[in-house]
């Protein structure tokens, strides 16, 4: 009996020291980034407790853009694609378009499909994306009234990592690796909610 | 391994004629993008060995409605894509049009992109010369 207390007791001790050592540490500014949020996808409404459950790679762009966002979205990609099979269905993608006046949520579905399924696109109201980006410090800017179908919109390259949580928890690049996000991928889509 | 051919397939495939300008162009390509999209980059270097300089002024190509040279500044952590109208290559010099840098846009697609197509550029320059560069599409996933 005290011998399997004393097991007990020196097995909780390591446990709780195991789960410090394997909690991973989450910046500040990150903390204090991201929320809750209302968007259209193809199939929906796509807000925070949709994506509840999976490790979400997480970027803003727009379909007319011809190097950022096929860059960011093909990293995302092939991020995902280097994880174990059995955690492939633990994670996904979304894709915020900034630009919802060219970009519906049908058309997203189509860009976003040729990159990975797993990758979901949205766009919503300018204030839903107003907030959105303000939760995530995007820097962006939409023209107001362009007077061509060709204008740009100049935004922040980020890619942001949610935990199944919906929490921001890593934060990547252009000069990311594949191999560094999916390392991030492995290790947080096991946290708890 | 498939990334590794379609790059070399992209240094070996991109063919120019020069038109009295000595100018080489190298590792040039075209991203495959979904076929929804509107927009596509071109990338290539330009080497003028010649003994003056070069303006390159425009970009034409049957694969789109309109080309233009853009640049990429990060200001702020915020992309900005403006257009470039010209650039000018001094004798001797190189200008690299590549992914994240100043690139080619091509707007408007007027169908889509398919990996190994090869797809026609014209370059205009200021001095009247043109060039056919032969750019292959690659599938960058």
């Amino acid at each position: 009996m005290l011998l399997s207390l004393l097991v007990a007791a020196a097995l909780m001790m390591v446990g709780d020291r195991f789960g410090r050592l394997v909690q991973p540490q989450i910046p500040d500014y990150l903390s204090r980034m991201g929320g809750d949020f209302s968007l259209q996808g193809a199939s929906g409404p796509i807000t925070r407790a949709t994506l509840r459950g999976k490790a979400i790679l997480l970027y803003f762009g727009y379909s007319h853009c011809p190097d950022a966002c096929p860059r960011a979205l093909a990293l995302m990609a092939r991020s995902m694609q280097q994880l174990p099979l059995r955690m492939q269905s633990r994670v996904a993608g979304l894709f915020v378009s900034l630009d919802p006046r060219r970009d519906t949520p049908m058309l997203l579905a189509g860009y976003c499909r040729f990159f990975d399924a797993r990758i979901i696109g949205a766009t919503g109201s300018t204030q839903a994306l107003a907030r959105m980006a303000a939760a995530w410090r995007v820097s962006y800017r939409v023209p107001d009234h362009p007077t061509r179908s060709d204008y740009v919109v100049d935004h922040s390259t980020f890619i942001y990592l949610l935990d199944p949580a919906g929490r921001t928890v890593a934060l990547f690049n252009d000069q990311s690796s594949a191999e560094e996000i999916a390392t991030n991928l492995r290790r947080f889509s096991f946290l708890q909610p | 391994m498939q990334r590794i051919t379609t790059t070399l397939a992209a240094l070996l495939l991109t063919t120019a004629t020069a038109l009295a300008a000595d100018i080489d162009i190298n590792s040039g390509w075209i991203r495959m993008v979904p076929p929804v999209a509107e927009n596509s980059a071109a990338y290539l270097t330009l080497h003028n060995r010649s003994h003056h300089p070069v303006t390159l002024r425009a970009i034409t190509s049957d694969c789109c409605r309109k080309a233009a040279m853009h640049t990429m500044t990060m200001v702020n952590h915020r992309m900005k894509m403006r257009l470039l109208p010209q650039i000018t290559i001094a004798a001797g010099g190189k200008k690299r049009f590549a992914p994240g840098g100043d690139h080619i846009m091509l707007m408007g697609l007027t169908q889509p992109l398919a990996a190994g197509a090869r797809i026609s550029l014209t370059l205009h320059f200021a001095d009247g010369h043109t060039m056919q560069a032969l750019l292959p599409v690659v599938d960058k996933r």
